[in-house]
């Protein structure tokens, strides 16, 4: 979209000469702000991550798109004396950066009740479309829920004295090496296991 | 069972919204020096970014 605005702007109200890199440049500046911030409609995003995508990629734009591919097309267009223009709005960029983020960030909470009632639309969608919509993982799975139950439980699983190894693979070696293991401290280890099928 | 979404007419509405903010916030309603420009134009590159993804 910016690369419009560059290009429309620059035919309408023109300001000083026009040059193809600015349109370019702005145009990877809305490529970059896009894979950063593109929220899906109806995803919630937590704040903290909101804000840390606006800081990586308000850097991003500033040091690779504003500073370095800026700096080449403004020695194109000046010659030699670019390197103060290039000094002056990298300050320029570093002050405007913080107000950026902190802009944006409140913009979009103060347009999100707007934007949920006017802008998306409530769509019907089938079964398979709907499963689509949930993730294929959730975050970190974690025993955090387990711990505060059983807490809650005044943690009788820290009372037991046994070892409960279960799982799919790797049961009997994990066995076999717990029981050498205590077999060489002071413990007595005591082996059952089943032989045949039959008898235990 | 529903889904949001943003139908294709919105999403032409809202572009053509933001570019005519974009113009008057760079070419109007900044300060501008030989040197440097200051202005709000952001504003409406970052919100197309979160709303079209452009």
């Amino acid at each position: 979209m910016q690369d419009f605005g560059d290009l429309i702007g620059a035919i309408l109200f023109p300001f000083g000469a026009y040059f193809p890199g600015f349109t370019i440049s702005a145009a990877l500046m809305g490529f970059v702000y896009g894979i950063f911030l593109y929220k899906k409609p109806g995803k919630e995003i937590k704040d903290f991550k909101f804000i840390l995508r606006l800081i990586i990629s308000s850097i991003i734009v500033l040091i690779g798109i504003k500073i370095f591919l800026e700096s080449v097309f403004l020695n194109v267009l000046y010659g030699k004396a670019y390197f103060a223009v290039v000094a002056s709005r990298f300050v320029t960029q570093l002050i405007l950066l913080p107000i950026q983020v902190i802009v944006i960030f409140f913009l979009e909470k103060a347009l999100r009740p707007f934007v949920n009632k006017y802008l998306y639309k409530e769509e019907k969608i089938g079964i398979d479309e709907y499963l689509d919509t949930f993730d294929k993982f959730t975050k970190d799975p974690n025993l955090d829920a387990m711990k505060y139950i059983m807490e809650k439980f005044d943690s009788p699983h820290k009372k037991l004295k046994f070892i409960h190894v279960a799982g799919t693979n790797g049961k009997g070696s994990v066995c076999e090496m717990l029981s050498n293991i205590l077999k060489d401290t002071e413990y007595k280890v005591r082996k059952i296991y089943i032989s045949t099928f039959n008898k235990i | 069972m529903t889904k949001l979404s943003l139908t294709k007419s919105k999403k032409i509405i809202l572009s053509a919204m933001l570019l005519s903010i974009l113009l008057i916030l760079s070419r109007f309603l900044s300060v501008k020096t030989p040197l440097l420009v200051i202005s709000f134009s952001f504003i409406p590159i970052m919100l197309a970014a979160i709303y079209l993804r452009t």
